[in-house]
């Protein structure tokens, strides 16, 4: 299950930011800072996932969404708690 | 008959490749179109007709660098490429007026309302409050569709007519606009960035007014707004600023529009440029079109698509031409304030920091306030300080009131 988040936001981080390179990327890395995400390419990168994976995300949990392990920490709590 | 021409899309550009055409000899086209693909200096853009009609050749072929000014296409009157076909019967005549009458119908939007001219004078149904608001706002009633049962015309139909009207006409001096922006050297974009701002520095006096504005009651107001929507439909601050900054130029007007030949160019039509930075490097600044008129929702999904289209590279000519103000917002993780270089021949630029938290008076006391930094960047040929000053304080007031955006 986590594997379908993991592909989901890459695959969005890819669309707002072709060039990076994810491989390069740790968990905790700030992805404002390291891939120079501005607020439209986060709520673009937002509108997408939560389109795709069908979790609502809202918006006073953006402030803790800056790395790639908050955010799959996140989708996979929402996603169990839909789930369960 | 119409030359449809090479759009200028800014005073560095004097030339463009033609990627595509969208259409071909006979095909009917519509003011507002979409005809072809360019590229330029600022990525590729889709070119749109100013006109309704059919295009009768394409004088340039895909492939081809185009000057600034020179023909690209032909566009006679609508049906004009049918004549010969029109010397048949009349029975046959008949039945091309109405298929295209069909084809009318169909492609038939609000857009078109306001050209609906030749409609006969029948008995109008209308609501006497919409009677009154067309004469207050010298509009013929019998050329606005009505929403109503059996088509009565209803206040909201008359201005939404209204509406219509103001964008069609803008729409006309744009096209206009494109023929008096000089033509310098196309280089790339950095060249071209590099160009208008060595222009301006060079001949714009500039002056800066800078105030901090309290945006306590905007945030509050926008974070319970968006706990009501869904993700995709939730609204940013820059998508309020702009809306803030139009509705205060409607109020001073003297900032917005253009200075060319040694004189202030008061514009009516108020299209908010907003600097976009391109990941690749370099920024484009289109515009949201007649910003004041338009809800904080269609502000937003303009936003949000214009942005998209940005990095994209699918700009509309009429965009990145049209600016009469920019705004310059360097977003949550950018400097604290913003001294802009204002973009020629405009005459005034508003520069946005980010939204800090930071301690204020408040009532006597010192409090913690979300502050944003706003620096309005003028040209003083055209305007003094007072007016910028103007400008700002009623900024400030719209923005305290987030609701009436």
């Amino acid at each position: 299950m986590s594997t379908e988040i993991d592909t989901v936001v890459s695959k969005h981080l890819h669309r707002i930011a072709p060039e990076a390179d994810l491989d390069q990327l740790n968990s905790d890395d700030d992805l404002g800072t390291t891939l120079d995400i501005d607020s439209m390419d986060f709520y673009n990168m937002m509108v997408g996932i939560s389109e795709e994976l069908q979790i609502d995300i809202p918006e006073e949990e953006y402030g803790q969404l800056r790395t790639l392990k908050s955010i799959n920490k996140f989708l996979s709590s929402q996603k169990e708690r839909d789930e369960g | 008959m119409g030359k449809f021409t090479m759009p200028s899309l800014g005073s560095q550009m004097i030339e463009a490749k033609l990627i595509q055409w969208h259409v071909k000899p006979g095909d009917t086209v519509k003011k507002g179109d979409i005809i072809g693909e360019i590229d330029t200096e600022k990525g590729l853009i889709d070119i749109e007709v100013f006109e309704d009609g059919t295009i009768t050749d394409l004088v340039a072929k895909e492939g081809e660098v185009i000057p600034v000014g020179s023909v690209m296409a032909v566009i006679g009157e609508e049906g004009e490429a049918d004549k010969a076909e029109m010397k048949t019967t009349e029975a046959s005549e008949k039945k091309m007026q109405k298929v295209r009458e069909d084809d009318k119908q169909k492609s038939e939007t609000k857009k078109s309302i306001a050209e609906k001219k030749e409609l006969p004078s029948q008995r109008i149904k209308a609501s006497p409050l919409a009677r009154r608001v067309a004469t207050d706002l010298n509009i013929d009633i019998r050329k606005v569709e009505g929403s109503g049962e059996a088509g009565t015309i209803h206040r909201k139909d008359v201005e939404e007519y209204a509406r219509q009207r103001v964008a069609d006409e803008t729409f006309e001096k744009e096209a206009d606009m494109a023929e008096h922006l000089s033509k310098v050297e196309k280089k790339s974009m950095r060249q071209s960035i590099a160009a208008a701002m060595s222009k301006s520095n060079k001949e714009i006096p500039h002056y800066y007014l800078e105030t901090d504005i309290d945006m306590k009651a905007t945030v509050k107001w926008l974070t319970n707004e968006n706990k009501n929507r869904s993700v995709n439909e939730r609204l940013l601050p820059p998508m309020l600023l702009i809306k803030a900054v139009a509705n205060t130029l409607a109020e001073v007007p003297q900032l917005n529009g253009f200075w060319t030949d040694e004189a202030m160019h008061i514009e009516e039509g108020i299209h908010v440029g907003f600097a976009i930075s391109l990941r690749q490097g370099g920024l484009v600044i289109p515009a949201i079109l007649n910003a004041d008129m338009k809800s904080l929702d269609e502000i937003r999904s303009d936003f949000v698509d214009m942005v998209t289209r940005a990095r994209e590279g699918h700009l509309r000519s009429r965009e990145m031409s049209s600016a009469t103000v920019t705004i310059t917002s360097l977003g949550e993780r950018g400097a604290d304030k913003v001294y802009g270089v204002i973009y020629p021949p405009q005459v005034a630029l508003i520069g946005f920091g980010k939204i800090t938290d930071r301690p204020r008076a408040v009532d006597g006391s010192i409090g913690i306030r979300p502050m944003l930094s706003t620096v309005l960047a003028g040209d003083h040929r055209a305007t003094d300080g007072h007016t910028g000053s103007r400008f700002l304080e009623k900024l400030n007031n719209q923005l305290q009131q987030p609701e009436t955006l």
